[in-house]
């Protein structure tokens, strides 16, 4: 560097420094000009990135922590059926682009709204528009996936009108959901309710479900690095700029999502709701969680979500601090819908009981139920379709128990 | 571009809370982004929870003049930040359309929060000056509202109001419901009501004991509520623009689950409240003793720049951190974190 460029570097900082001591000096504050904000911002995000650069060389020679399992430590068998699991090749910014432009996030459900009689209140099939017509895709492969998706929905739509689906039925909709790149939680919430009545358990869509959930939450978790999709001003009650509803995907989006992913990004509410904690009392069970299997032996403890299966091949009983046993004969298959069968009669008395509380506006009974829902939710059903007046404890109840079925 | 804003997002409130430093350090005071104005005291309902304590005019109400001269010209000359017409119910003044002319002459975005209840008989202003945000209170179904509200019909009339907001071309109209024991229980049966309502989101507040809510304690969720309806947010977002609003205080790392830009108390930093006498306030849901000045003894210019200086130096008193309101704590309430509970893994 040349001595022309410090001596101006020099005499700029002395400058900055004379005026801040003025300030000081005589008490003076100033509002930040229009100019100056972005500079400052500037100056804080490179302090910022320095701190955190110098925190980074300082970790790097601690030991990793390790996550230590309490309680027996289980046995991971293998997988028992091929389910992809890793983070969907396909999806780039410029698909969640596309796929945003014909189908904007939330927008999903609208398509399988029904009314009273069961018609369907909006068709997919009706937004035609995209992506033919659309200057922004000239990619007929893409357009292809589109219309595959729009008649698996349509498909699906008129035979759930005729009856529950079946699993394959089910899977093809979500094939074709994720070959156009719709990646959507309402929708992995939706095929999960309907797949509550499926004997045996649909091992291969509870994985698939919950890859999809994972990538959703990857998706959300991708924003918080690289900004969100759509713009809100928000938190300072002032009104967005002009030209703010155009959804525009971030750039890199998809790339911090599967980082988030293969760091580990869980299926989000589906991983910390609606869960039941038990312990393997006698006898061995296998978990099967997106689609490997997992063998407890007594002792073991297991965290049911919505989207697990527990088989007993030989019959083996369950505890629960409060429920109490769980009997599962041999050959007996559990998911998060049917647990309320495997309660013995003491659990299912507390149940109800504490459901009737509940509905009379118990608080501490609802938070209870809250902390078993697997186990509690056909109780809670049918006490609300028992109970046709609105008793003090009804909203509650809907209430948590939408946090099941969601 | 990318990179840089990458950075920006992802150590948000690190840079923020450096930037408050460095203002601090240089005697430099952000400009405001948003200012509320409490255009009157007077009211036509009567809700328990309102911050305001809203009812009747209250005496030395700024007057047209005043308002034009200073807080209109005044944030002119601030940067124009939105301004936040507020009350009471604002429609209620009789002078509003020329004061809302008059700022939209001056380059000034507007927005508004209202009961609703008058809106229709404002429908040409509205159409001829569109505001970027108006925010209508929905307090829950029919029944509950009108009760809550203190009047039948109410509940009507606000969903008429964001009809006639979307008809006239407001950009964003926002439904909000203020979480209290009562309604907390009931929000998963207000969803369809407000998903139907035709607004463009759901701001959930959190009640505030404050104004006439001060006189109402019992009203605050229990923290099993709190955290219910943070549960409630967060999936609901899936399917609809639910924000759990600044009330609520951040989540952590949590923040991107419950609202679109991360939790940052814009008190005194980027926004300020003008209340109906001149007073000016750090944020709504205070009182007149925290008030850095009045309108009518220094411009707004000055108060901005000279006060709120606890809100300013950042890691230095209780104001100064952004993540736990003081306000909240004077008033007796326990620590909303335990609202966000529920996504953590138990066990």
């Amino acid at each position: 560097m040349s001595a022309r460029p410090r001596w101006w570097v020099g005499l700029t900082a002395g400058w900055v420094a004379l005026t801040v001591l003025r300030r000081m000096w005589r008490g003076e504050v100033v509002v930040l000009s229009q100019y100056g904000a972005p500079v400052v911002r500037l100056l804080a995000i490179v302090l910022v990135f320095v701190a955190s650069c110098v925190e980074k060389v300082r970790s790097l020679g601690a030991d990793p922590v390790l996550a230590q399992e309490p309680g027996v430590k289980p046995v991971v068998i293998e997988a028992v059926v091929a389910v992809e699991q890793g983070f969907p090749a396909g999806l780039d910014d410029a698909r969640l682009q596309r796929v945003y432009n014909w189908i904007a996030p939330r927008e999903l459900h609208r398509y399988f709204v029904r009314d009273a009689a069961g018609k369907v209140l909006v068709s997919l099939a009706e937004m035609d528009g995209w992506p033919r017509s659309s200057v922004l895709v000239a990619d007929e492969a893409m357009n292809r996936r589109a219309d595959a998706f729009q008649a698996a929905v349509a498909g699906h739509l008129s035979a759930s009108g005729r009856g529950a689906p079946a699993g394959p039925e089910l899977l093809a909709l979500l094939d074709a959901a994720e070959a156009v790149g719709v990646y959507d939680e309402w929708l992995a919430g939706y095929l999960w309710r309907y797949a509550r009545t499926l004997q045996p358990a649909p091992v291969t869509l509870f994985a698939r479900i919950d890859r999809h959930l994972r990538v959703v939450h990857a998706l959300a978790l991708g924003q918080a690095s690289t900004g969100p999709l759509e713009f809100s001003a928000w938190r300072s009650k002032a009104g967005p700029p002009p030209g703010w509803q155009r959804l525009r995907v971030p750039e890199g989006l998809v790339a911090a999502a599967r980082d988030a992913f293969e760091k580990g990004a869980d299926a989000g509410t589906w991983e910390s709701e609606a869960v039941l904690e038990l312990t393997v009392a006698r006898g061995e069970v296998v978990l099967v969680r997106r689609a490997s299997e997992t063998r407890l032996v007594a002792g073991a403890s297991l965290r049911l979500r919505r989207l697990d299966v527990v088989r007993a091949a030989e019959g083996a009983v369950l505890r629960h601090a409060t429920l109490g046993e769980l009997r599962l004969q041999a050959g007996a298959e559990m998911t998060a819908w049917n647990v309320p069968q495997f309660l013995d009669a003491a659990g299912q008395a507390w149940v109800e009981g504490r459901t009737r509380a509940a509905l009379d506006g118990e608080a501490a009974a609802l938070t209870e139920l809250e902390a078993v829902l697997p186990a509690a939710h056909a109780a809670m059903r049918a006490a609300l379709e028992r109970s046709a007046a609105e008793g003090p404890g009804r909203a509650a109840l809907r209430m948590v128990l939408q946090a099941y079925d969601e | 571009m990318g990179l840089l804003h990458r950075l920006y997002v992802r150590a948000a409130p690190e840079v923020w809370e450096t930037e408050t430093r460095l203002l601090h350090v240089l005697r430099l005071v952000r400009r405001p982004v948003a200012v509320q104005w409490i255009v009157t005291a007077a009211c036509d309902l009567h809700c328990p929870h309102c911050y305001s304590a809203a009812g009747k005019r209250v005496t030395g109400e700024l007057t047209t003049e005043e308002a034009k001269r200073l807080i209109v010209d005044e944030l002119v000359a601030l940067g124009k930040p939105t301004l936040v017409l507020a009350g009471g119910e604002l429609l209620l003044r009789k002078d509003i359309p020329e004061i809302i002319a008059y700022a939209c002459e001056q380059g000034l975005e507007w927005a508004m929060h209202t009961h609703g209840g008058h809106v229709p008989k404002f429908r040409s202003l509205l159409a001829r000056h569109p505001p970027a945000l108006a925010a209508i209170s929905l307090d829950g179904e029919r029944e509950q509202h009108d009760l809550f509200r203190g009047k039948r019909g109410a509940f009507d009339a606000a969903l008429a109001a964001i009809r006639v907001l979307k008809e006239t071309g407001c950009r964003e109209v926002v439904a909000g419901t203020t979480v209290t024991r009562l309604s907390a229980d009931r929000v998963a049966d207000m969803f369809p009501v407000v998903a139907a309502s035709g607004a463009d989101s759901w701001g959930l507040h959190l009640f505030a004991p404050e104004g006439r809510g001060a006189e109402h304690m019992a009203l605050f969720p229990t923290p099993a509520q709190l955290r219910r309806v943070a549960a409630f947010a967060r999936r609901k977002r899936a399917v609809f623009h639910v924000e759990l609003c600044n009330e609520w205080g951040s989540a952590g790392g949590e923040d991107l689950y419950y609202r679109d830009q991360p939790f940052l108390c814009g008190a005194g930093r980027i926004s300020c409240v003008i209340g109906a006498s001149g007073e000016v306030l750090p944020c709504t849901t205070t009182d007149l003793r925290e008030s850095e000045g009045n309108l009518r003894d220094r411009p707004l210019r000055q108060i901005w720049a000279q006060g709120f200086t606890r809100f300013r130096s950042a890691g230095h008193g209780e104001c100064s951190d952004g993540k736990e309101c003081w306000l909240q704590s004077r008033n007796g309430n326990a620590c909303r974190e335990q609202a966000f509970g529920c996504g953590r893994r138990v066990g």
